[in-house]
């Protein structure tokens, strides 16, 4: 619904104006430094959507915490408040990705690139696809069960951050013994496991909020 | 059940084994009437309105309000009941305009000539957002949304709690106006039985989660009375009437508080002999704190 939606975009929208504004800043940085620090830089930038991913879902349900029996007590259904919520920091973070796209396309072309679709393919399915994407919608996905159970952003943030390590860290000291030679089956399988998760984490939420009751 | 716009058998709410704040609940609220349900902060009353819209679920019993199951069917409900809670927070950060756009899609009934007469009447800035509003004009922000959509069923829970009388005063007439002009059925919680009393044709009492009793208020002031005997030596120990629910002894004299009274039932007073006897009206605060003071006989 238009309604819900614009509501949700008001609230969001200075989380989002300050994920642009450092990715931009991340991405900006790599274009004025040379060797080693381009790179650094660059995953700086995708690490601040991972931070901002932890702090869209967080913030879904706290910013609810005196206003959810207001919100409830309208005729909406709770699937079209649950899932408009969430396609929302969805699409925060599908914004910040855009972003980040945009901005190497800007500087791929302005350093004398000349293709940069191909550019693309070739990094895209390592750093977003396989790594990026899936963690962002997993953190995301933990921090909104977080914030929907505890109504508080820092505990929802930190929560989550500690939740997702601890899942990945399995994977990732499995990956570091196995080293290059499985890069791309390890990657994928890791991309589906947190997809599978996120799904899963995605399904708790939504039964938790379909019976949640305004206790007095 | 058309006649009754609520109706409760049995409706029970229990959060953990030990805490039961709604027990047995026998509700009938009829159409067209302003319903007061009157309780102590923490009777019940809070949790009971919460799920009659289906924001709590019944653990026991049964609910209908307008024919449907509030559990099963709490969008439609919402659709057709005007809700004011206690102290309604609101998005803040939005003006009044704001909330009243982020609301209006949601109904279906919704009368724009309607809202704009109300932001009038209760002198609302449109472009003040609502955490610059006094508690008192929130309230009436509050009102505006839940009487915009021409709702079947007003619902208020308590919306007059914490606000200083003046504003109480301006607020209920607010409600007063509205129910002469549209005729609505109003169920009203409070635990402020002065404001209680101006607008009721019904009352309920709710104490600890169980209903003491609902009834016309006309007929429960006919019913509870208070009953003054004087006796000339000792007052008797074993005096006692239907429906009693307070006994009052001060030197020689007497007093009964009942919620039986028939004259009829008077005449039983006489084989103590009392010097005299006289009969007392109580108003709507007298009868509640007899029904549940400290000192109500069990």
């Amino acid at each position: 619904m238009k309604s819900l939606f614009w509501k949700e975009w008001r609230e969001n929208r200075t989380n989002l104006l300050i994920g642009i504004m450092i990715v931009i800043g991340f991405l900006l940085l790599s274009f004025f430094v040379s060797g080693d620090m381009v790179d650094i830089a660059k995953v700086l930038a995708l690490v601040a959507i991972f931070a901002f991913a932890g702090v869209f879902g967080a913030w879904s349900f706290t910013k609810e915490k005196n206003t959810l029996e207001f919100f409830l007590s309208t005729p909406v259904k709770r699937e079209t408040i649950f899932l408009n919520k969430w396609l929302s920091g969805i699409l925060n973070i599908l914004i910040l990705l855009s972003v980040v796209l945009v901005m190497e396309a800007v500087i791929f072309y302005s350093t004398g690139g000349f293709n940069f679709l191909f550019h693309l393919r070739q990094t895209a399915d390592n750093r977003i696809l396989a790594w990026s994407l899936p963690a962002y919608f997993l953190y995301y996905n933990i921090a909104f069960l977080l914030s929907l159970l505890l109504f508080e952003i820092i505990s929802a943030v930190l929560g989550g951050l500690i939740i997702y390590v601890v899942v990945a860290i399995p994977f990732v000291s499995f990956f570091s013994s196995h080293g290059p030679r499985l890069y791309h089956a390890l990657a994928w399988i890791w991309t589906i496991l947190q997809l599978i998760i996120s799904l899963s984490i995605f399904l708790i939420a939504y039964r938790i909020f379909s019976r949640k009751e305004v206790k007095v | 059940m058309a006649e009754y716009v609520i109706e409760t058998q049995g409706l029970t709410k229990r959060y953990t084994r030990r805490n039961e704040a709604v027990k047995s609940l026998d509700l009938k609220v009829p159409k067209g009437s302003v319903y007061v349900f009157l309780g102590r902060n923490g009777a019940g009353k809070t949790t009971t309105i919460r799920m009659l819209l289906g924001l709590l679920q019944k653990t026991a019993g049964k609910a209908e309000v307008l024919g449907l199951d509030p559990d099963k069917n709490p969008v439609p409900i919402k659709k057709r009941v005007g809700y004011v809670a206690d102290n309604q927070k609101m998005y803040d950060w939005m003006t009044i305009q704001e909330t009243i756009n982020f609301c209006r899609p949601f109904y279906p009934t919704w009368n724009n000539s309607l809202a704009e007469d109300l932001l009038k009447r209760f002198e609302l800035p449109k472009r003040a957002k609502i955490k610059e509003l006094s508690r008192g004009m929130n309230g009436k922000v509050a009102l505006l949304l839940a009487l915009a959509h021409q709702p079947e069923l007003l619902i208020l829970d308590d919306p007059t709690s914490g606000l200083d009388p003046v504003v109480r005063r301006e607020f209920l007439q607010g409600i007063i106006e509205i129910i002469h002009q549209e005729a609505k059925t109003v169920f009203f919680s409070t635990h402020i039985i002065t404001e209680a009393e101006q607008i009721a044709d019904y009352a309920g009492v709710l104490e600890e989660g169980k209903l003491l009793l609902s009834q016309p208020l006309d007929k429960l002031k006919d019913s509870v009375k208070q009953i003054r005997l004087i006796f000339e030596n000792k007052v008797p120990d074993d005096v006692s009437f239907p429906g009693l629910l307070k006994k009052e002894l001060i030197g020689h004299e007497l007093v009964l508080t009942v919620k039986d009274y028939t004259p009829d039932a008077l005449k039983s007073l006489a084989r103590f002999n009392p010097k005299s006897t006289e009969v007392l009206d109580l108003n709507l605060e007298d009868i509640f704190v007899s029904l549940v003071g400290k000192e109500a006989v069990a």
